[in-house]
C-alpha cells in the first residue's frame, strides 16, 4: 500500500516540472503571438500611410514600363565615401553583388573586327553627394591611347551616359594612356567627336590593370542623376594596336530598350523621411518595392534579418507579401538571434507596388522563457531534494524511535520470562502510532508483571501458609499412630485439612478470575443502590458500629455486573477488617465526580509502607496479621483489582494524610 | 434394585473411595480410569448413572467428552461431574444436559452418595406423582421427588439448584450466601457459584413464566424469595 502511495506521489512530483514547462511554453507562444500581432499592426500602419504613393517607388513623370525596370541598375547605399584608387578593397563584400554584362549586352560588333568582347561587371553605389561605380572588365589585350593620335576612340575606353534635366543625354568617354587617372571628355552622339574637347573634371576615375583586364573606379556627382535617375555604362574594346579600330562594345543597355539609359534604382530619401517619422528605435522598418529592392530602411541593423540585404530581398515572406498576403515569420540573423518579421503589402491603383517589413528580435521573449524554465528546474530540484531529504530524515527518525522501542521492549523481559519493568519509557507520551504502540506494550507488561508477580509470590507465601496446617495434620497423625485416642486430634486434623482446602480454593479463584469475569453478562445497573444495600447488610453482619456508609442511595449508573462489584466490596471489606484497629469503624463512601464514580473504603490502623503500596494489587502478601482463620494470601486485593479493570475502572490504595489509616479507592466510569 | 453406577476417574485412590462408598449403599459400580475405556464400556453396558471427573489424565476436558458421547447415545442417563474450579460450572451449564449435578473436590463421600440418591429420586419421580407437594402461592414443591411446579408448569431443577430454592423458600427473611452455600452441600464453594446457580434458576423459571421476578438479590447479604 505504502509503495503504491509513494509511486503515485512521485509521479505527481514529476508532473509538476512538466506542467511548469508546458505553461512556460504556452506563455512564450502567447508573448510571441502578441509581438507578431504588434509588428503586423505596425507594418499595416506604415503600409496604409504609403497607400497610393506609387510615386515614392517610381517616378511619376514617365510611366515606367516593365522592360525599363528589368534593366534597371541598383545603386547600393555606401556607409562611407570611397577612395578612388582603382582597387576594389574599400567596396568590401559588395563586390559580390556586382552585375555582369556579357554576350547579351553586345551593342556593336564591327564587321570584319576581331569579334572579341570585353564582358565586365558593374557595381554602383552612392554616398552623400556622390555616386560611385566600379567596373571590372575582362580584356586580354589592353590598348591604351596613343597621344600621337588625336582621335579619342582609337583605344579601349569606357562610356558613361546620363540624362540631363532637360532630357538631353550627357555622353562621357573615359580614356587613358596608362594606369592612373582617366581623362573624361563629353562626346557627340556618334562617339567620335568630342563636344568641346575640354576635359570634364566632375567625373573622377582611376584605371588599374589586372591580370585578366582592368578595374575602373569612378566617382560622379549625384546631382547628375536627378531628377532622372538614369545611367548607362559601356565598355568599348579595341584589340589591334595597329589598326586601332573599335571591335566590340558591351553596354548595360538592354538591347531591346534602344536609345534610353538604364534606370537607376536608389533608396528613396522621401520614403526614408516618412519612415523616420514612424519608426521606433528597437524595431527595424524597411520598405521593399515590387522587384524586391530595399527602397528605405529605418532603425538599427542589430535587429535585422532581411532588411540588411543590399540588393533584392529574396524570401518567401516577401514574395507572399508582394502577392497581397500579410503575415509574419521567424528568421535567424547573422549572430544566431531570432528575428520576428512582419510583412504587409502596399497598394496603389489596386495593385501591389511594394511591401513594408517590420523586424524585431524576439530574443528577449525566448530569453525570458529560458530563464523561467531554468528557475522552474532549479525550484523543482530544490523541492525534490527538500522533499526527499525530509522524507529520509523522517524515515530515519521513525527507524530510530522504533529501534529504541524495540531495544527497550526486548530487555523488558529476561530470558526466563521474568518481567523486569512494568512500563516502557521510549515514546511514552508521543501522540502518534509509535507512542500508542509503546503505551500498549507497557500495558501488556503491566498486566504480565502483575500476573507473574502473583505467580512468583505463591511459592513464598504458600510455603508459609501451607506448612502450618500440614504440620498440624502431621502431628495429629503421629500422635494417633502412637496410640493416642483423643477426638480433638481428629478435629484439629480436619480443621487443618479445611485450611488447606481454603488455600487451594483461593489460588484457583485468583488464577481463573479473568476467565470467569469474561463469562459475566454486563448490564447497566445502579451502583449507588448496590453499594448502599451492601453497606447496610454488612453493617447487619458485623455490627453497625463497625461499618458506615456515606453517599447516595440511588442514581449513579455504571455498566458491568452488580454481583461482581459486591464481590469486590467483599474483598475490600475483608481486607479493611483485617487491618482495622480494634473496634474502629470502616467507612464506605460513594461520590460522583463529573463522569466518574468514586467508591472508597477507609479503615483506621497501621499504614502500609510506601514500597508495598501498589504491589498489594499484584497479590504479594504484605505482613498481614494472622488474626483470622482463613488465610487470604493477599489475594483479595488482587481479585478486586481484576474486577475493577474488567469494569474499565481503577483501584488505588493510599495511606491517610494523618498516617493513621489506609484508604482504598475505586474509580468507575459513569453512564446516564 | 441394584442400579449400576459408572465412575470415570483417573486417580486410583480416589476412585476406590468413591466405589466403596457407593457399594456400601447398595449400588453396583463400574470403574473406568480413562475416556477411551469409559466410552468403550458404555457402548457395551450403559450405566444407570455416570460420575465423571472432568480432568482425565492429560485431557483437560476429558469428562466433557465422555458426557457428550453419553448424551448422543444414552441421553436419559444422569451425570455427576467432579469439579475443581468454579468456572467449570459454566461449562457444565453450557452442555445443556437433562438430569445432572456436580460435586466439588475435595469430595465429601456423604454428599456424593446423597447426590446420587437425589438424582435417582428425580428420575423415578418424573412421570408419576409420588409425594404430596407443599404449595406456597404460585409455587408447589415436592421434596421427595425434588419436583417444582410454578403456576402449574413443571420446572426441572438439578439437585443442587433444588436445595438452593428450598433454602430460599424456607427463609422468609432472606437467605445469606453462607446458608445457601451450606444448602448446596458441596463443601467449599465460591461465592460466585451461588450467583451462577441463582442466575440459572431464574432462567428456568422465566422459561415457563416471562414475568418471573420472585428471587431478589440482597447485595452484601444474599438472596430472598420476594413473592407470597
Amino acid at each position: 500500500m505504502g509503495a503504491r502511495v509513494l509511486l503515485f506521489s512521485s509521479l505527481l512530483l514529476v508532473a509538476l516540472p512538466w506542467i511548469g514547462y508546458r505553461y512556460i511554453s504556452e506563455m512564450k507562444e502567447f508573448l510571441l503571438q502578441g509581438q507578431e500581432e504588434a509588428q503586423l499592426l505596425a507594418a499595416k500602419a506604415v503600409a496604409t500611410i504609403l497607400h497610393g504613393r506609387s510615386d515614392l517607388f517610381y517616378p511619376v513623370e514617365e510611366a515606367v514600363d516593365i522592360d525599363g525596370i528589368k534593366s534597371a541598375l541598383y545603386v547600393y547605399p555606401l556607409d562611407y565615401p570611397l577612395e578612388i584608387d582603382g582597387y576594389a578593397g574599400d567596396w568590401g563584400s559588395l563586390v559580390q553583388q556586382a552585375r555582369t554584362f556579357g554576350q547579351q549586352h553586345l551593342v556593336y560588333n564591327r564587321v570584319g573586327g576581331s569579334g572579341e568582347i570585353t564582358p565586365f561587371s558593374l557595381l554602383v553605389g552612392e554616398h552623400g553627394r556622390y555616386v560611385y561605380a566600379l567596373i571590372h572588365a575582362s580584356d586580354k589585350d589592353i590598348v591604351y591611347r596613343n597621344p600621337k593620335y588625336r582621335r579619342l576612340d582609337h583605344a579601349d575606353h569606357v562610356r558613361v551616359e546620363t540624362l540631363r534635366a532637360d532630357g538631353s543625354i550627357r555622353r562621357l568617354m573615359l580614356i587613358t594612356e596608362g594606369e592612373g587617372q582617366v581623362s573624361v571628355y563629353e562626346m557627340k552622339p556618334d562617339w567620335k567627336q568630342p563636344v568641346t574637347g575640354k576635359p570634364v573634371y566632375a567625373l573622377f576615375g582611376v584605371w588599374r590593370e589586372r591580370a585578366d583586364g582592368y578595374y575602373l573606379e569612378m566617382r560622379l556627382p549625384a546631382s547628375w542623376l536627378e531628377p532622372q535617375p538614369y545611367m548607362t555604362i559601356g565598355v568599348a574594346n579595341v584589340d589591334s594596336e595597329a589598326e586601332r579600330r573599335i571591335d566590340t562594345v558591351v553596354a548595360t543597355l538592354d538591347v531591346a530598350a534602344a536609345g534610353r539609359p538604364n534606370f537607376l534604382i536608389t533608396r528613396s530619401p522621401q520614403l526614408d523621411r516618412i519612415l523616420q517619422g514612424l519608426g521606433s528605435a528597437d524595431a527595424g522598418i524597411c520598405v521593399v518595392d515590387r522587384y524586391r529592392h530595399v527602397r528605405a530602411v529605418y532603425g538599427s541593423d542589430n535587429n535585422r534579418a532581411l532588411c540588411t540585404q543590399k540588393d533584392s530581398v529574396s524570401d518567401e515572406l516577401v514574395d507572399e507579401a508582394l502577392k497581397g498576403a500579410h503575415k509574419a515569420a521567424s528568421h535567424s540573423n547573422e549572430t544566431g538571434g531570432s528575428i520576428l518579421i512582419a510583412a504587409h503589402p502596399v497598394y496603389a491603383n489596386d495593385e501591389v507596388v511594394g511591401a513594408v517589413l517590420v523586424e524585431k528580435d524576439s530574443g528577449h521573449i525566448l530569453g525570458l522563457q529560458h530563464r523561467s524554465l531554468m528557475r522552474i528546474i532549479v525550484a523543482t530540484l530544490v523541492v525534490f531534494l527538500a522533499a526527499i531529504t525530509g522524507l529520509m530524515l523522517f524515515a530515519a527518525w521513525l527507524a530510530y524511535r522504533i529501534r529504541k522501542l524495540q531495544k527497550e521492549a526486548s530487555s523488558a523481559i529476561d530470558e526466563d520470562g521474568r518481567v523486569l519493568v512494568d512500563h516502557l519509557n521510549a515514546d511514552r507520551f508521543a501522540v502518534d502510532e509509535i507512542g500508542q504502540l509503546s503505551r500498549d506494550f507497557s500495558s501488556v507488561l503491566l498486566k504480565l508483571k502483575s500476573y507473574t508477580g502473583f505467580l512468583e509470590s505463591i511459592p513464598r507465601t504458600l510455603r508459609h501458609e501451607i506448612l502450618n496446617p500440614v504440620n498440624t495434620i502431621s502431628m495429629s497423625l503421629e500422635k494417633l499412630e502412637s496410640g493416642a485416642n483423643d477426638p480433638r486430634l481428629l478435629r484439629s486434623a480436619r480443621m487443618a485439612t479445611r485450611q488447606l482446602e481454603v488455600i487451594v480454593h483461593s489460588l484457583t479463584e485468583a488464577a481463573h478470575i479473568d476467565q470467569a469475569l469474561l463469562q459475566d453478562e454486563n448490564e447497566r445497573f445502579d451502583l449507588a443502590a448496590v453499594v448502599s444495600e451492601y453497606a447496610s447488610n454488612a453493617g447487619l453482619k458485623h455490627g453497625r458500629s463497625r461499618i458506615g456508609y456515606k453517599g447516595p442511595d440511588s442514581g449513579v449508573y455504571v455498566v458491568g455486573s452488580g454481583l461482581r462489584i459486591a464481590q469486590l466490596m467483599d474483598k475490600l471489606k475483608d481486607n479493611a477488617l483485617d487491618f482495622a484497629d480494634e473496634g474502629s469503624r470502616i467507612e464506605f463512601e460513594l461520590a460522583r465526580e463529573q463522569d466518574r464514580a468514586v467508591l472508597s473504603v477507609t479503615n483506621k490502623g497501621p499504614v502500609v509502607p510506601d514500597e508495598v503500596l501498589n504491589a498489594l494489587f499484584t497479590g504479594i502478601i504484605s505482613g498481614r496479621p494472622a488474626e483470622n482463620e482463613a488465610p487470604h494470601l493477599g489475594i483479595g486485593l488482587f481479585i478486586a483489582d481484576r474486577i475493577a479493570r474488567q469494569h474499565q475502572g481503577q483501584l488505588e490504595i493510599m495511606n491517610l494524610y494523618n498516617m493513621d489509616g489506609v484508604q482504598v479507592k475505586l474509580t468507575l466510569p459513569v453512564v446516564e | 434394585m441394584a442400579y449400576t453406577i459408572a465412575i470415570v476417574e483417573d486417580d486410583i485412590q480416589q476412585r476406590r473411595h468413591y466405589a466403596e462408598a457407593l457399594r456400601m449403599n447398595g449400588y453396583s459400580v463400574a470403574e473406568y480410569d480413562s475416556r477411551e475405556q469409559a466410552v468403550a464400556g458404555f457402548d457395551r453396558n450403559a450405566p444407570d448413572l455416570a460420575i465423571l471427573d472432568i480432568i482425565l489424565g492429560s485431557e483437560v476436558g476429558g469428562g466433557f467428552e465422555v458426557c457428550r458421547h453419553l448424551k448422543a447415545h444414552r441421553p436419559q442417563v444422569p451425570v455427576i461431574f467432579l469439579t475443581t474450579r468454579g468456572d467449570e460450572l459454566d461449562k457444565i451449564y453450557g452442555l445443556q444436559l437433562g438430569a445432572w449435578d456436580y460435586q466439588t473436590k475435595p469430595v465429601s463421600l456423604e454428599f456424593l452418595v446423597a447426590r446420587v440418591d437425589s438424582l435417582f429420586r428425580i428420575q423415578q419421580g418424573s412421570g408419576s406423582q409420588t409425594g404430596v407437594p407443599s404449595v406456597k402461592g404460585d409455587i408447589a414443591i415436592d421434596t421427595a421427588s425434588m419436583r417444582v411446579c410454578w403456576k402449574g408448569s413443571q420446572v426441572d431443577l438439578t439437585p443442587t439448584e433444588f436445595e438452593i430454592l428450598a433454602a430460599l423458600l424456607n427463609a422468609p427473611e432472606g437467605a445469606s450466601i453462607e446458608s445457601l452455600v451450606r444448602a448446596t452441600r458441596q463443601g467449599l464453594v465460591e461465592d460466585n457459584t451461588i450467583n451462577t446457580h441463582i442466575l440459572h434458576i431464574r432462567k428456568k423459571f422465566k422459561a415457563v413464566d416471562a414475568g418471573f421476578n420472585c428471587i431478589k438479590t440482597r447485595y452484601g447479604f444474599g438472596y430472598s424469595w420476594a413473592c407470597q
